[in-house]
């Protein structure tokens, strides 16, 4: 299934806490439901991503390895 | 010239001493004062108790209270006059005072699992049932500490501990819910997870139990299979440290006291034929070393590990004897 990309964001070259809020911050001027594709690195970037976006709520759509850094897809979960 | 003060006026003369008794109060250098520790259970201090101290700490103590390292909050300076009020003021917050000597002692604990991203248990939970069943029990021949750790990263130093908890999380793989994306062979420190043909493959023995694969799995492909606390046993800092020794895993919340109570029930009964000696100095003797893992095993044969567990492990602190040195030190070039 093809989704259809709202916004992308690379936040390769950096690390915690600005990772994930980077991403909030992207997942912010979206709408519910829209995804968000993000390019990161791998090691401490990606293993923190899944529990951050599931502890706010958002969906994991796809992830997957690219040479040396990853590509996801989030869908914004409903606003609590 | 010297001023000779009447007996009669010296307020120490009457005061009462049972504030002195339970421990908790340090004498200092200075004369008359002393350092009133805190009983702050896994470093959790409600803001009312906070405030108490601090009202406390300003009549009775100077500008300043000192954190210890074991979590306790502690007010220097305080006069021995003033210790039965100051125990009568903070009591009345409900903040008590610490104890020292051959007792258990104040629990210490990390936050636990409550906000910590990676806690796996409820530390401060266990460090206040500690607080309330076990603190100042107990009739040792040395101090016991206990430690309750949130997850295998160990902050709070469970394995120098006398009795050490951590939790954990033996993860549990679906393979129909794996996408094969990888990140969980990234996400695992230990190697216990490697990538082979694009899906993981899981080796048990060096696993930390961290549950760090099954917070990064998008797919929850990994899950909690058997959860609950790891038990080390016989660690110490000071000044002949010793790493505790892991004897038991999963064990249940509810389980966690009689655990307690197994452990100190045999330090009373083992250790009453030694002068000042912590349970892991105790174990570093064989026959103790059998004694105590065939008692624990009577009573919880589920939880303690099979097989001949290595002992805890004293870390060696003195130089190995060596004839250079000696030599050094007779020339007058120190060791």
């Amino acid at each position: 299934m093809m989704e259809s990309i709202a916004k992308s964001l690379n936040i390769t070259g950096m690390v915690c806490p600005m990772t994930w809020m980077q991403i909030r911050m992207a997942l912010a001027k979206l709408s519910d439901g829209d995804v968000l594709e993000i390019v990161l690195d791998d090691g401490e970037p990606v293993k923190s991503l899944a529990r951050s976006a599931k502890e706010d709520g958002h969906a994991i759509v796809s992830l997957r390895r690219e040479g040396r850094s990853w590509r996801a897809l989030i869908r914004k979960g409903l606003v609590q | 010239m010297e001023t000779r003060t009447d007996a009669a006026e010296d307020p120490l003369v009457s005061m009462d001493v049972t504030a002195l008794k339970t421990g908790g109060i340090i004498k200092q250098r200075q004369k008359d004062l002393f350092t009133v520790r805190l009983k702050c259970p896994g470093g959790r201090l409600p803001l009312d108790r906070l405030e108490r101290i601090l009202a406390v700490a300003r009549r009775h103590g100077r500008d300043y209270v000192h954190l210890s390292v074991r979590q306790s909050i502690e007010i220097p300076y305080v006069n021995a006059a003033d210790l039965p009020a100051v125990r009568a003021e903070l009591g009345e917050a409900g903040q008590g005072i610490a104890s020292c000597g051959p007792r258990v002692r104040v629990p210490t604990a990390c936050a636990g699992c409550e906000y910590n991203p990676n806690g796996l248990g409820d530390t401060q939970k266990l460090a206040a049932l500690v607080a309330e069943r076990y603190f100042g029990t107990g009739r040792f021949p040395h101090k016991f500490k206990i430690t309750f750790g949130g997850c295998p990263t160990d902050c709070p130093h469970s394995a120098q501990a006398d009795l050490g908890f951590l939790a954990a999380v033996e993860p549990r793989w679906d393979e129909k819910a794996c996408t094969g994306c990888g990140v969980c062979a990234v996400a695992c420190g230990e190697g216990a997870i490697e990538d082979r043909d694009g899906f993981p493959h899981f080796i048990p023995d060096r696993c930390l139990y961290c549950g760090d694969c099954i917070r990064a799995c998008p797919a929850s492909a990994w899950s909690a299979g058997r959860t609950g606390w790891i038990a080390r046993v016989g660690g110490k800092h000071g000044r002949h440290p010793i790493m505790a020794a892991n004897v038991a895993t999963f064990l249940w919340d509810d389980e966690v006291p009689e655990f307690i109570g197994a452990v100190t029930g045999w330090y009373e009964r083992q250790g009453a034929r030694y002068r000042r000696t912590r349970i892991g100095t105790i174990l570093q003797d064989d026959a103790m070393w059998t004694d105590f893992l065939a008692a624990l095993r009577a009573r919880f044969p589920e939880r303690v590990l099979p097989g001949n567990l290595p002992k805890p492990q004293p870390l060696s602190v003195h130089k190995p004897y060596q004839k250079e040195y000696v030599d050094e030190y007779a020339s007058g070039g120190g060791i």
